[in-house]
Formats: C-alpha cells, structure tokens, sequence
C-alpha cells in the first residue's frame, strides 16, 4: 500500500520527465516567496515520486506542499524537459481529496466554498450585495480569509441575460458554442457581452446556452471531483465544432478534459475529441484576419498574463497581438510577467496572507509600467489587482468591443 | 543518539523552528541536487536566515562534531549539494540579499543565494557579469563560487575565479575570516583563490563580492550548420587562429539538437551533423569587422547553412537552444548521464572518434554539446534506468569517455566540480603527490573533516598532526594504507 | 637542478632563500638563507600554438617567453617591468604591468603548476587546458605567495593571440581629480581596451588608452583626446614607473585613485596605475617610516616594494594582512619547519 490509489494516481512517467534541473524554482510564486525545496514543482514532484516509492499513507508535509502549490503552470513554462506538471498535480490534488482526512473546520471551508462559486444561480442572489463586503473588510483583521473574501468582492455588478443566439455580421465564419461561466457571468457579465459581440462582429454565430452551470475549473484545480461538472459541460457543447472561452481558467479545464478521462472507457474518446474543440477567445480570433474596423482608442495599458492563459494555454502573443492592433493603445509589458497574481482560482481564499504578498507584488510590477489600466482575461486576476493595485481592469475583449463600437472600455 | 538531538535543538534556537526540517517527506525534496543519481538524506535540513546564523549554525555542528553540507539551489551536477546522511544540510536559499551595487566601482557585494542572473539584472544595462552557466535563472552565486562556474562566454570573459574578488567565509570551526575585499592583489595568499572552487570542502561563503563589467557594445550571433562535429571543429580552428576571440562559440551535435528543437523549437535543420553557435561581442564597429570573416571561415569550412540571428529575440532563441540542451535530452531518452570532460581544443576530432567508437561499443547513444572555445566537452550518454544493466553499462562508458580525455592531455570537469560523481577519477588525473598536497590545503582549512566530506578527494583521509619530510612508505606505495 | 633536484634539495634543507632572474629581491622583509637558484629551469617545455597554451618551466625570461610565441602571433599577456625577470618570479610575486587591465594578473593566466615542496615532493596542481576546475587550485595559492609555500619549477599558461595593430590615445589634465573622473568614465565604457592607464608626473598627468584591432583607429575617435600611433615609449615609461628607490604598490578602488593621484601631486611622487583596477604605484626618491604610516592610513592597502634597506628594516613591507591565521595555518601545512624564503611574507 502507497499512498495513492488507483484512480489517476500521478503517472510514473510524468513523474520520470523530471531531470531535477531546478529551472523551474525561480519561477514558483510559492518558492519566491519562501524558498523552501518542497514549495517548489521539483520538491513537489519527489514527493509524489515518494508517494509512489514508500509504503504507508500520504503525510501533512506531502499534503501541504501539494495544497500550497497555485497551480499557475510557471513551471510548465519554464521547464526545458516538458514536464507536464499539470497533469501531474491534477491527479495528485485528486488523490489528497480523497485519501486525506482534513481538519473539521478545513472541510467546512472548502464545502461553503464549493457550495457558491461554481453555482451561478446562488451567486447571483448574493451578488446585489457583494458592493457592501469590501467596506467591510477592514473589520475582519482577525478573519483573514473572510477578510479576502470581502476585499475582493466586486463592488459592482451589471446583470446581463445573454442571448442564447447572436447572429454574425459581416462575412460568416462558422457557428461557435460559447461557455458563460460561473464567476464570469454573475460578476462580469459585461465582459461575456462583450466577448459575444466581438465573435459576432467578427463574424461568427455565436451559441450561448443559459442552462449550462459551470466547466468544474474550480473543482478541478483544487482536486475535488469535478468529473459530473465536465460531462455535464462535454454533453452540452460536442455538438459545436469550437467551443470558445473567456476565462482562462476555463478553457484550461476543459482542454484537461481528455486527460481527466483517460482511464474511462465509456469517456475517454468523447473526452479527448471534445478537448480538441476547445479555443480561448483570443486563440480563435488570431487564427483570422480582423474583419470589423477597430476605431482609436488613446490608453496606456498594462498587459497581465493570466496563469491559466500564458502558462496552461500557452497562450501569450494573441492577446498582446489583439490589444497592439488597436491604434492609439500602448501596451506595456510589467517585469515577473511570469509570477502568477495570487488570486490562482480559489487559492487566495483559502491562504490569504501569501496570496496578498503574491498580490503586491504583482501590483508593484504592474504600477511600475506607468500605465494606466491593466488587461487581464481572467476574472480572479481581475478581482486581485483591483484590490491590490487599485487600477482599473479589463478583460481584452471589454476593449476590443470598445475599438470596435467606437467608444471608451 | 542524543548527541544528534541537542544539536537539532541549538540549530532550532538559532534559527527558528520553522527554518529546521527534521520531517522525512520535506527532507527527501533535498536528497539529491542537479544529479538524480545520487540520493541520501541528511540528518536534518536547516535555512539559515543571515550570515551570522550561518556561523553559529557550523558552529554548532563543529561542537558536536557532526558534518555538513552547504546547497544553494541545489542545481549542480557534481554532486556537490548531496548531503551526508547523518549529516546537517545548510540550506542558503534564505540568503538571497544583493547587498550592494557600486556601480562606480564595478563591484557587486550580495548573499550566497543570489541567482546568478540576478547579478546582472542589478547592473544592467550599462554592466553585466560575465560567467553565465546555462543554469544562471536558478543558480546561486553560493554554488557558482563554490564550483567556480564557467558558462558559455567563458572563453572571452573568463569563469567565476576570475571575478570574485572578496568573500567573507564561515570555516569549519566557525570562525568567520573575510578574504580579499573590492581591492586587487591585496598582500598576502590568495585566500579568496584558493577558496573559489574549493567545493564546499574548506568553509561556506556568507557574502561575495564579484567584479562587474560594461556590457558590450554590440553583439552578433550567428548558428552554422555542418555535416559533421569534425567540420564545424575545422571551423573553429579557423576563427581561433584568426586571432578572433568570440564572446562564445558551442557546438551541438545532431542528437542533441534534435532533443532542443523539440523544446525550443527553433526551426534547425533535423539533419545536421553539427551547429556551430557563434557570438562576437564589443565594440561595434570590432565585431562588424571580424562577423563577416567568421561568416566566410565558417563557409569556407563547409557549412552548409549560416543563419544570422535578426534581432534579440531570435538570439534568445539560440539560445534557448544551446541553455536547455541538457534538460532537454530527458525528452529523447528517459535518463542521461552528463560528463564535463575537458580536452585541448585541437584534440576534438580525435577524442569525438574515440567516442564514437566507444558509443558503439557499449551499444549506447551519446549526444554532444561542446564549449568549443574552450575545450569543454559535455557528452550525454542516454540510457534507460528501467532496462536490466543498462545504467551501469552507461556509467561505465561514461568513466571511458573521461579517461579518453584526460589521456588526450585534457581535465576531468571543466566547470560542474569533482563532488562526489567524479572522485574515482580523480587518481587518473593527479599522482598521489599532487593528491597530498591538496589535503595539505583541505587540512589547513578543516582539520576535522566536517566541511562536505566525502567530495572531491577519492579516498577519504584525515588530517594528523602537520607531517614530517614526504616519504612514501611502502604499504602506501602498494595503496594499502593511507596515511596521512 | 631539475625539478626533482630542486625537491630533493628542499628536503634536506634548513632554510633557503629561492632565486631566479633576481630581480626582486628587495622585496619583502629582508631575510638572510642559503640560495637555491631555479635559473636553470628555463625550459619552454611546451607551446601548443592551436590550443593557445604553453608550459614553461620557472626560470625562463618572460622577455625569451613573449618572444618566442610572438612569431606564431601570439602573445603571454604579461608585461610587468625587469627585463630580466623569469616567469616563476612573476608568478611568485605576482608582479604584472599594463596589459592587466584586460588580460588579468598572473593568477588570471596561469592554468596550472608544478611545484616543489618543502616535503620532498614534487606536486602538480590545475591542468594545461583552459578550463577545468578539478581539484584545488593551488596555482592560485602559490601565486603572489613569494615562495614561501613552495617553489613553482613549471608553470602552464594561457596564451591569447597577438594584436596586430594598435594606438593609444591621450587624455591629459593638470587637475588630478578631474583626470581620475575622466579615467573613470572612460573605465565604464566598453572599450576592450589593452591597456587603460593613469600617469601623474610633475605636476600634470594623462590617461593612457590602448586599443588594438582592425577598428583601433574608429574607436579612438570617440575619445577626445590626442592620438599617438608609436606607443612603444609611452608603456615602456608606464612599466618603469612600477621600479625606482622607493616604491610602494596601493590596492585601492577606481574612485580611491582620485586620492592617490592627489597624493603623489602633493608630494611630488610620480604615480602610474592601473584605472580599472585601482591599483597604483608610487615612486618616491625617498621616504620614510612616517610617510609610509601616514600613506597606508590615508590611501588603505599598500605594500612597500623597492625601497632601500634602511627603510625595509624599519617598515612593515605588507602592511596589515587578511585572514592572517588562516595564512599561518596554510603556512604550517606546507612548510612546517619555514624554511621557504623564512620570514619574507610571515613575520
């Protein structure tokens, strides 16, 4: 007996990629910040080396260094062998949600956590109230994670009913399905609205369906069973032949799907085909020649690279490409460009004090530029340099629709 | 064992719990630095937090007579950072300060876990320092200084040695002593020297102070393509005697380009017996006189394809080629074994040869990337750990492979250190004279043994009382015994 | 005496004082020991043109050496003064003249040793190829260590190719702070330059910028000064200025020499110096014990080279000495019974 299971456990041969070359360590917001082995990708990587090795069941110090990692896929970036550290700590979050018994308050936090985020049709009854947290924040000093929770509530939040269909303008591009989200569509609908416009000026028909909830982004990257959420998400949308996100998170899930799946017969195949479709917005608009004309828009940007995008993605010239297209912007590129925010999907919530040093600095590097807002294509990231850097945040396609309709983001 | 006890309660008093890891799991992400072929795990794994901790911390482990390890970020490939299993390990990734930057002086005062890069990020653009391991996003000067690093522009600037000018170092009793300084040539033994490259075996730098230097002016790089390593060697030759200097010249051999395109992705020809990355740097209107004769010495040699590099980032990308190469070969093979033989440069078609053949031989595959200004060659022989005997047949060819070398008249390690990979080798390259005189020095500086023992000499020995006149007596003529 | 001689001579020795092109003799504290002479170790054992590397036993003339790689176009980049002066002796004292400033010290050329022990043994440490750093590097710690751990009886060194075209230019001022800024800000460009040098004499003084190279002429007229196609004049005297009745060598910073070229202006000392290294000879007709206290305390490291034997009994030649016990440790490892030039670097 090891101390995984057979359900996905991490796979020998990911963990064997790993030269131990260290590349990756300076890289890791967690060794940045403490620079300690075992909050490293390497460290992480010989502990479940060990996992796999020793006899006898997981340890909290195997526990914590897994829980500690952000998951914003630096390393994957970083890493000259192609370690697919991805997979690996995927599987390996999964394993810990189910062979680790957490504290009783521990369980409590992540089950109200889980019972809210990824349920937009709860969110949105909180929503109206989410502009009161913030000032409340400064009262729960002694609170530290409801104290996040309250510092990063959006302060306000326009509801948007998208339409289930947007037709296309201009000349035609094919037919694309369209995730709203969970966060996303309570909290930033105007930046789905948004993104549905530019598809469409773009000239793609754009499918939004309403009834679908949430791609399981959350779950997954935490380690919680996110298998319902997926093909209840792969059922909805197979059928398109590209399935477009605006989150980065998002569209880092779902291209996981295949992965997720693999030892799933009846799964597997329709999995990975469904993965194959999936496209971040800005993939999809950079494979094509701009059609709609972009009007002057005079601002001084700071791009931010959202983990899930630039890391998991790879992702990194389109958005920049989009934005740079547009006359009068001017982009600037903050230094660390490769050190994730802190916000890292649910993260921040559950270790607020890294998360707000993480959070200044990223803050401080962003100021640094001059500029006057910040584009980041993930709502966390959103939510995290509001708090921090006090600059005004939006997501790409809020000014790609602006260029293009011919008015201020 | 008690004894082992109170010495992990004085190093918690010294530098906090938190900053002492006595748990397996978090010990076990220690066990083996930048060579996953050795493994052990240290008694306990301690992060010191200032210089002053470093002192009472060798302190502490000389009063209790246990030995100790230093690692930076553990990113060498020697195994210099391997701990000793009932040993402390000193963890000086905490010391990451850059205390000074003067500019004015061109000096830089910083911690020994400062990464290398991170130096010259400080004094750029108008300043840069020059070793530059293909390692230096991660490694730490600490490390650098201690195996005294070289890197790809070596050749022109020069390696570690040549820019420390100053340390302060805790020796093995705990004594802090401060060599050298910003100043040159200060009276006396060259102190600090002799300790750059010492491998952690004669103390533990707390603070280094490195020279700096203007950036050059201009830079131009370029990648040729050959059939062979034999003909690009031709080529370098022809550059050499030329009377050029580049800022760096590598080659890469067609398996280990191979291995990098599928990481960099830098569009190089899959079938080139060779390329040829060549950099001239200074003063501009030098290197554009000298790059257009290089470009046709390279032709003129038989490449078959010469590609400039446009701007910076496509040099980067170069680069990233040469930088990642060895990481990158865990792409093409599920392990490697990396030498860091050194050879005269003229001996590169003959001792190339001798590993092909000997590659054959063992029925094993070699790729090769090759400071070829220098002479320091990197053969990374690919096997597979999982398959009966294989690992052994690839240590055994690796040995081959290092004799080949120093038989040509070259070095065992050019810049990864002995630690303890390359200790059997050590006989092969220096008679027991030369070995004594060594631990004369190591003795001078830890007559105890406590200061990473166990790296660099082959055989272990213990300092006695200073020695009388030399005279090889016959048990130890017969390597029977091994006085001291 | 071969090598192996010169070992065994050390064995049964009580004492000796090790000489070569006895050039320096002057050096250090004065001491009285029976002469053992390396002069006819002067070999050019090895000269590998292609790798740029060469071996030359201890007593061969630097000036034989330079000559001899010069017809292959290429150069030892060492030129300290003494025209007689043998490479051990070099090596030993660490002596080095203008092309310092982009070649390095002796320490920075010399890739590997073979010296004779006080034990008998003949030991070698480093290696004939550039690069390599297996085993310690005893090379470093022999040289500049003025015999008194071992005698060097080989020496490998790294050898660079031979400019073919060169000028100085010159940068003159009568104001020494004003030349030390200039000299600074020309040390902060990336010149690649040869030589960059300062010279104080008499009131007036001058950097001194060497660049060779097919762009020599290009690079020079980014300099505002007076450009001199025949140097050979202007580095002899450069070299000569590091010999004379009194001398006394300053290790400082490049902002220090602001105060070292103040120094020799007010007391009429002629002053060379290395501007990117902040090293710097003063060259006194005379000078006494007070001068030389009140030098070290206004200018920090400095070492009493030539001087007359009066004053070398009165002076401490060193001055303070870092890391003094871990000196005497090393020292009592290497020549327990200090017979090796005794009393010369160790009191």
């Amino acid at each position: 007996m090891t101390a995984f299971d057979t359900l996905n456990p991490p796979p020998p041969s990911l963990i064997d990629d790993c030269v131990h070359c260290g590349f990756c360590l300076p890289t890791c917001p967690t060794y940045v910040l403490w620079g300690e082995e075992m909050d490293s990708p390497r460290g992480r990587i010989v502990l479940m080396r060990a996992g796999h090795e020793e006899a006898g069941p997981m340890t909290l110090a195997q526990v914590n260094a897994w829980d500690n990692c952000l998951g914003c896929m630096a390393c994957v970036t970083a890493c000259p062998s192609g370690v697919q550290y991805d997979k690996l700590i995927e599987d390996t979050r999964g394993q810990v949600e189910r062979q680790w018994g957490r504290p009783r308050a521990e369980r409590l936090r992540r089950r109200a956590i889980f019972a809210m985020f990824p349920h937009p049709e709860r969110m949105k009854w909180v929503a109206p109230f989410a502009p009161l947290a913030q000032p409340t924040a400064r009262f729960l000093k002694r609170f530290p994670r409801l104290r996040t929770l309250a510092q990063l509530a959006p302060p306000r939040s326009r509801r948007v009913r998208l339409p289930e269909h947007t037709a296309p303008l201009g000349t035609p591009r094919g037919r694309v399905g369209f995730l709203q989200g969970c966060v996303q569509r309570v909290f930033f609908g105007s930046v789905n609205a948004a993104t549905v416009g530019v598809l469409a000026a773009e000239g793609f028909e754009v499918w939004a369906p309403q009834s679908h909830r949430c791609c399981g982004a959350l779950q997954l990257h935490t380690g919680i069973d996110a298998r319902q959420e997926a093909r209840d998400t792969i059922a909805a949308f197979e059928s398109c032949d590209t399935v477009v996100v605006n989150a980065a998170g998002c569209g880092s899930a779902m291209k996981d799907y295949g992965h997720l799946f693999r030892d799933d017969p009846e799964w597997s195949e329709r999995a990975a085909a469904f993965s194959a479709k999936v496209r971040d917005v800005h993939e999809l608009l950079a494979e094509h020649e701009p059609q709609a004309p972009r009007h002057p828009i005079e601002m001084v940007l700071a791009y931010h690279d959202a983990c899930h995008l630039a890391h998991a993605q790879q992702v990194r010239a389109q958005p920049r490409a989009l934005l740079a297209a547009i006359p009068g912007i001017e982009l600037r590129e903050p230094a660390e460009w490769e050190l994730c925010c802190g916000s890292a999907g649910v993260w921040n919530l559950l270790n607020p004090e890294p998360a707000a040093e993480l959070g200044q600095r990223k803050a401080r590097n962003l100021l640094d530029t001059g500029a006057e807002a910040v584009a980041a294509a993930n709502p966390g990231c959103a939510l995290q340099i509001a708090v921090h850097a006090g600059l005004p945040v939006h997501h790409p396609m809020e000014v790609l629709a602006a260029s293009i309709h011919g008015r201020k983001p | 064992m008690d004894g082992g006890r109170q010495l992990i309660e004085a190093l918690r008093r010294i530098c906090g719990d938190a900053n002492v890891v006595t748990e397996h799991h978090a010990l076990r992400t220690y066990e083996s630095d930048g060579l996953l072929q050795y493994a052990a795990v240290p008694r306990a794994a301690v992060l010191p937090g200032t210089g002053d901790e470093v002192a009472a911390v060798v302190r502490a482990c000389h009063e209790a007579g246990v030995p100790w390890v230093a690692r930076g970020s553990g990113s060498g490939l020697s195994g210099g950072a391997l701990p000793i299993e009932d040993g402390i390990l000193v963890v000086l990734s905490r010391l990451r300060r850059i205390l000074e930057v003067d500019l004015a002086n061109q000096r830089v005062v910083c911690e020994p876990g400062v990464t290398n890069i991170a130096i010259s990020a400080a004094v750029g653009p108008s300043h840069f320092y020059p070793p530059d391991p293909s390692s230096q996003i991660v490694c730490s000067i600490g490390g650098n200084e201690a195996e005294n690093s070289g890197g790809a522009h070596c050749f022109k600037y020069g390696f570690t040695t040549n820019y420390v000018c100053g340390l302060e170092v805790v020796l093995p009793d705990g004594s802090v002593m401060t060599l050298g300084g910003k100043e040159l040539d200060l009276p006396g033994y060259d102190l600090c020297g002799v300790f750059v490259g010492s491998e952690g075996t004669l103390g533990v730098a707390t603070k280094i102070t490195v020279r700096v230097v203007p950036t050059p002016e201009s830079v131009r790089t370029l990648v040729a393509f050959f059939d062979s390593p034999g003909h690009a060697g031709h080529a370098v030759s022809a550059i050499v005697s030329a009377g050029m200097v580049p800022g760096a010249i590598e080659m890469m051999d067609n398996l280990s380009i191979g291995a990098s395109e599928q990481m960099a992705g830098a569009g190089w020809p899959l079938d080139a017996g060779a390329a040829l990355l060549v950099e001239l740097d200074g003063p501009q209107s030098e290197c554009d006189a000298r790059f257009d004769e290089v470009r046709a010495l390279c032709e003129q040699a038989g490449s078959n394809e010469v590609r400039v590099a446009r701007d910076d980032a496509e040099r980067q990308v170069f680069w990233k080629m040469r930088k990642a190469a060895f990481p990158a070969m865990g792409r093409v093979s599920p392990h490697y074994y990396v030498q860091d033989s050194v050879i005269p440069r003229t001996a590169l078609s003959t001792v190339l040869d001798r590993i092909a053949e000997l590659a054959s031989e063992y029925d094993l595959q070699v790729g090769n990337v090759f400071h070829a200004g220098d002479g320091n060659l990197h053969p990374l022989v690919c096997y597979d750990g999982h398959t009966e005997g294989e690992a052994e047949r690839a240590e055994e060819l690796a040995g081959q492979i290092v004799l080949a070398c120093v038989e040509a008249g070259g070095s065992i390690t050019g810049e990864h250190g002995v630690g303890v990979d390359k200790k059997r080798y050590m006989p092969k390259m220096f008679s027991e004279a030369d070995l004594d005189a060594f631990q004369k020095l190591r003795c001078a500086f830890d007559p105890d043994g406590l200061a990473n023992p166990g790296k660099v000499m082959p055989t272990p020995r213990l300092c006695g009382e200073v020695p009388g006149p030399y005279r090889e007596h016959p048990l130890e003529k017969a390597g029977l015994a091994e006085r001291f | 005496m071969d090598a192996a001689g010169v070992a065994a001579s050390l064995r049964e020795s009580g004492g000796v004082r090790v000489v070569a092109g006895g050039t320096k003799l002057g050096w250090g504290r004065p001491i009285e020991a029976p002469e053992l002479s390396v002069a006819e170790l002067d070999a050019i054992v090895e000269h590998n043109e292609g790798d740029l590397t060469a071996i030359l036993q201890a007593g061969v003339p630097v000036a034989t050496a330079r000559a001899a790689f010069a017809s292959a176009g290429q150069m030892l980049a060492l030129d300290p003064p003494d025209d007689g002066a043998t490479i051990g002796g070099v090596v030993a004292t660490g002596d080095s003249g203008p092309l310092r400033h982009r070649y390095g010290a002796p320490r920075d050329l010399v890739l590997g040793v073979q010296v004779a022990l006080p034990d008998g043994s003949l030991a070698r440490a480093g290696s004939k190829v550039i690069k390599n750093v297996a085993g310690y590097d005893l090379a470093k710690l022999m040289t500049g260590a003025f015999g008194t751990l071992g005698v060097v009886t080989e020496v490998s060194l790294r050898l660079h190719p031979a400019p073919r075209e060169w000028l100085t230019v010159v940068v003159r001022s009568d104001d020494p702070r004003a030349l030390a800024t200039a000299a600074a800000e020309l040390t902060h460009r990336p010149l690649e330059a040869d030589r960059l040098d300062l010279r104080w004499e008499d009131g007036a003084g001058a950097v001194l910028v060497q660049l060779c190279g097919p762009s020599a002429r290009e690079r020079a007229a980014r300099i505002d000064g007076e450009v001199v196609e025949d140097d050979d004049e202007l580095w002899a005297a450069q070299r000569a200025g590091q010999r004379g009745p009194v001398v006394l060598r300053v290790s400082t910073t490049q902002q220090g020499l602001a105060d070292v070229l103040a120094t020799a202006n007010e007391h009429g000392a002629l002053c060379v110096a290395r501007a990117a290294h902040g090293l710097a000879w003063l060259r006194f007709e005379s000078a006494d014990a007070e001068l030389i206290a009140a030098l070290r305390a206004r200018l920090g490291a400095c070492v009493l080279l030539d001087a007359p034997a009066e004053l070398r009994r009165a002076v401490d030649p060193w001055g303070p000495l870092t890391a003094e016990p871990l000196m005497r440790r090393i020292k009592a490892r290497f020549d327990p019974h200090d017979i090796l030039n005794p009393g010369l670097l160790l009191r």
